[in-house]
């Protein structure tokens, strides 16, 4: 009887064994490491997770610092992320046909929950990623950051610029209101203007000869699915290609003064094989450098990027509850507003098509600038001045571009507040004829 | 950095509270509150109270599936088919009832106009930029008959028949087109509807008023004439004819129909 | 909050305040963090309730008691079977009680073609996994002269109106 109580109590206690180590075992085979609060758990936790592999184990302090990069990728990734959360629920309630694409709008502004809050978000936040995506490309440019050896992520970054213009003019059309349609058939008659192809262009992208309801559908599946797609693919290649090409770009000589810390010199150890990181190339994370100026990912870098995107969703949620999106008139083919304006964006772009045949202002010139970036990084091979801004061996380069920017931002101020009825001049305080 | 995470942690929580607060806290939800107190009052047995209970607080709407419309004014105009409350203040007020326009086939904007699909206040009654049928008030509601019926023949509409028999009396069509008949001298008035009340009062008082070459003479009209000349005007909207709605025509075709163009139901 | 190498050395060094300021403040970022996601996650899912339905009226209007046939009338759009006996009508759904298709009428009694289940003349189940018979509904004569069904008003079997 002694033996059966004891053999009854171990089974109860292997039982109570099981049960207690349960979530723990599910806990373990999800998270391997442990509690990063040593170097081992803080490196595990950076390489051992298929969403923070993307970013280094250790990170350059020259990266962290808030005045070199912005913040300005990170926060365009971060408004990437935003967009399609908030994209994909109003597709819950948007159907892309033209009797309905209108009241889908009011009936989201005015009887579903959240319905107004999220399309201001999204509205809002694409304008914003216009913006930060420029001014990313700017940073990059100022700074150096495409010369060699990335050229090649430079160029991916021109393209998903485009991508992001494109998102943004496709998402324009959906509402289905006078700015939406007369902003799409503007856009769409530009590419008709193209030399040769100008007309297939224009009938490919309406899906016709008019703007109308193949226009909205193919609109809309570029907007929720080919550009969001190839936007993925494109950033998926713009981040590999950041950590292959070393990381963030860095002056030669760190601004860092390097101070000893014996405790943080990573040293060889002889009973150890540092597996391919033996192989790599000089740009790989160096074994044997000595004390560089490098610090853990986690926290320093995690926790700024938890902070930029608590601060976006923040300064974008109030920004949308109080102020909204703009809804124009049912769209109306019979009824052209004056003046018709494109969004903002592209406002440089119908300021020079304003001025002459669309074919110059609408297709030369916005392709020469394209163009023109796409081939920065192979015309100027020079490996002067990287990783600083304005740098002082760059002064030509820094001056053509700050002429070039500043530019397309009077072009597009013009367009915005100075323009008025049938495209004339108005300063922003005279008053439009009626 | 702790401290700013604390501090945008508590700000960002702060702010989606107050986004559900907002959501949460309609106008409209305030009405019908109130409504339901009002008929509780109203209740006689214990019955009716109970019937009174049971109504949910949610939005409400006439939906005329036939020509895609939306009217949801009775969210807030909860009374308007109750018989008690004829001296109750807005928006509960009963709607004097129409035997041969039932509410929920003909809905209020049709009549009324305004934004049916809206929720608030400002935007349901179309006082707002962007909405280009602002709600009808006064006589002016009677340009909106026109909508279907020939208004010279309307005795329901008193106003909007006058301001159609003096439009003829006066001559205008000499100068001007309405519905592709009339002279050439004057501005087409087929769309004249979609100008302001003020706009086409000043325009008929003071010809010279809005455009300074205008050759039309000042006509001899009593105020009641300008007005119903003015409901006349307002009623010109070359809008699409509404499927479904009209009775069988008895006589010749009443109202002059342009082609359909397929594109959306409410402009 | 677990003890970090960086606060037990603020510890040796005696310097607790410290220690309880940043688990403070830690702890409050962490807190306000987590709810914040937990009422967007809240409000993404009041958001997936409609607050409007655009769905026809359980109230369906069937016109003139003459504009019937004897015998049986199948309605597609409500799914409904109008019987009509001289001057007596009732309806029974077409919606098997099953799974929700649409049953077929047969000479004498109703099948349904996902399952099988098969029923009588009145609906009552004979054979298949139905576990109810199909439903009756009210059909009222509206001042009008027109029949009026009440799907949201389920009646006994046999029920009838006479028009």
């Amino acid at each position: 009887m002694n033996r059966d109580v004891r053999y009854g109590s171990q089974t109860l206690g292997r039982l109570l064994n099981w049960v207690t180590s349960f979530p723990v075992n599910i806990w373990k085979s999800i998270i391997r490491h442990g509690y990063p609060d040593n170097d081992r758990d803080r490196s595990e936790m950076m390489f051992q997770n298929v969403f923070l592999h993307i970013m280094p184990v250790r990170v350059s302090l020259n990266s962290l610092k808030a005045s070199f990069t912005m913040g300005l990728g990170v926060l365009a990734g971060l408004l990437f992320i935003i967009l399609t959360i908030t994209g994909v629920l109003l597709m819950f309630y948007y159907v892309p046909d033209v009797r309905r694409a209108y009241l889908d709008m009011k009936d989201l502004e005015f009887v579903v929950s959240y319905g107004m809050l999220l399309r201001n978000m999204h509205r809002w936040g694409a304008h914003l990623m216009v913006a930060v995506v420029f001014l990313h490309l700017c940073r990059v440019f100022l700074t150096g950051s495409y010369k060699p050896p990335r050229e090649f992520n430079w160029l991916i970054g021109v393209l998903l610029f485009i991508v992001t213009l494109l998102l943004s003019f496709t998402g324009y059309l959906l509402p289905w209101d006078q700015l939406a349609f007369w902003a799409i058939t503007v856009g769409t008659n530009i590419g008709r203007s193209a030399p040769i192809l100008g007309d297939m262009i224009s009938y490919l992208l309406l899906g016709g000869n008019i703007v109308g309801q193949n226009s909205l559908l193919r609109f809309y599946v570029l907007h929720i699915m080919v550009l969001p797609l190839a936007a993925i693919v494109l950033m998926a290649i713009h981040f590999w290609r950041i950590r292959k090409d070393g990381g963030l770009s860095r002056p030669e000589e760190d601004t860092f003064p390097l101070k000893p810390q014996p405790a943080q010199v990573f040293v060889k150890n002889p009973h150890k094989t540092y597996g391919l990181m033996m192989f790599m190339a000089g740009t790989s994370p160096g074994v044997d450098k000595g004390p560089d100026n490098t610090v853990f990912s986690v926290p320093h870098l995690l926790m700024r990027l938890l902070l930029l995107s608590m601060v976006l969703t923040l300064v974008i949620t109030v920004f949308s509850l109080f102020i909204n999106a703009p809804l124009e008139e049912l769209a109306n083919p019979a009824l052209t507003p004056n003046p018709s304006k494109a969004p903002w964006y592209f406002l440089g772009l119908q300021e020079m098509v304003s001025w002459g045949r669309p074919i110059w202002g609408g297709v030369i010139a916005p392709g020469l600038i394209v163009l023109g970036l796409l081939l920065i990084p192979y015309l100027d091979r020079s490996k002067k001045g990287i990783g600083v801004w304005f740098s002082p061996q760059r002064k030509l380069a820094c001056t053509l571009f700050v002429i070039f920017a500043v530019a397309m931002i009077v072009a597009i101020v013009i367009g915005t507040f100075m323009r008025g009825p049938n495209w004339g001049f108005y300063w922003p305080w005279q008053p439009w004829p009626y | 950095m702790k401290k700013l995470f604390a501090l945008f942690g508590v700000a960002l929580l702060a702010s989606f509270v107050l986004a559900w607060w907002m959501d949460y806290n309609r106008e409209w939800k305030k009405y019908q509150h109130s409504f339901f107190q009002m008929e509780l009052s109203l209740a006689k047995t214990e019955r009716e109270k109970e019937a009174v209970r049971e109504q949910s607080v949610e939005i409400k709407g006439y939906w005329l599936e036939d020509i895609d419309r939306v009217d949801r004014c009775i969210t807030c105009h909860l009374g308007v088919s109750d018989p008690r409350l004829k001296t109750a203040k807005q928006p509960f007020k009963t709607h004097p009832a129409i035997p041969e326009h039932p509410f929920d086939e003909f809905g209020c904007t049709l009549c009324h106009q305004g934004q049916g699909r809206a929720t608030t206040v400002e935007t349901a009654h179309g006082y707002v930029e962007r909405w280009p049928e602002p709600m009808l008030k006064g006589v002016y509601l009677q340009s909106a008959c026109a909508r279907c019926h020939e208004p010279q023949t309307l005795t329901a509409a008193p106003v909007l028949m006058a301001g159609a028999k003096a439009f003829d009396q006066f001559g205008c069509r000499a100068c001007h087109k309405t519905a592709g008949r009339g002279g050439d001298i004057g501005p087409d008035l087929t769309r004249a509807g979609r100008l302001s009340i003020e706009y086409l009062q000043e325009s008929i008082v003071n010809p010279k008023a809005n455009d300074p070459k205008s050759i039309m003479p000042k006509l001899p009209l009593s105020q009641e004439q300008v007005q119903a000349l003015v409901v006349y005007m307002f009623s010109q909207k070359d809008e699409k004819p509404l499927p479904g709605l009209m009775p069988p025509p008895k006589a010749p075709a009443p109202a002059p129909t342009p082609a359909p163009v397929p594109t959306s139901a409410s402009e | 909050m677990r003890i970090g190498r960086k606060r037990i050395e603020l510890l040796l060094e005696g310097k607790e305040e410290e220690v309880t300021r940043r688990t403070f403040f830690g702890t409050l970022g962490w807190s306000g963090l987590l709810l914040s996601m937990g009422v967007a996650g809240a409000a993404g899912f009041r958001f997936m309730f409609p607050n409007v339905l655009f769905e026809p009226s359980s109230i369906i209007k069937l016109g003139k008691p003459d504009s019937f046939p004897n015998g049986v009338t199948f309605l597609s759009e409500p799914r409904l079977f109008v019987f009509k006996n001289k001057g007596s009508f009732h309806v029974i759904s077409a919606v098997c009680t099953h799974l929700g298709c649409t049953v077929k009428k047969l000479i004498n009694g109703f099948n349904c073609p996902c399952h099988g289940s098969k029923f009588d003349v009145k609906g009552n189940v004979l054979s298949g996994p139905a576990p109810r018979p199909l439903e009756w509904f009210e059909v009222r004569l509206a001042p009008n002269g027109e029949l009026v069904v009440y799907k949201a008003k389920q009646v006994e079997q046999g029920f009838s109106l006479e028009a």
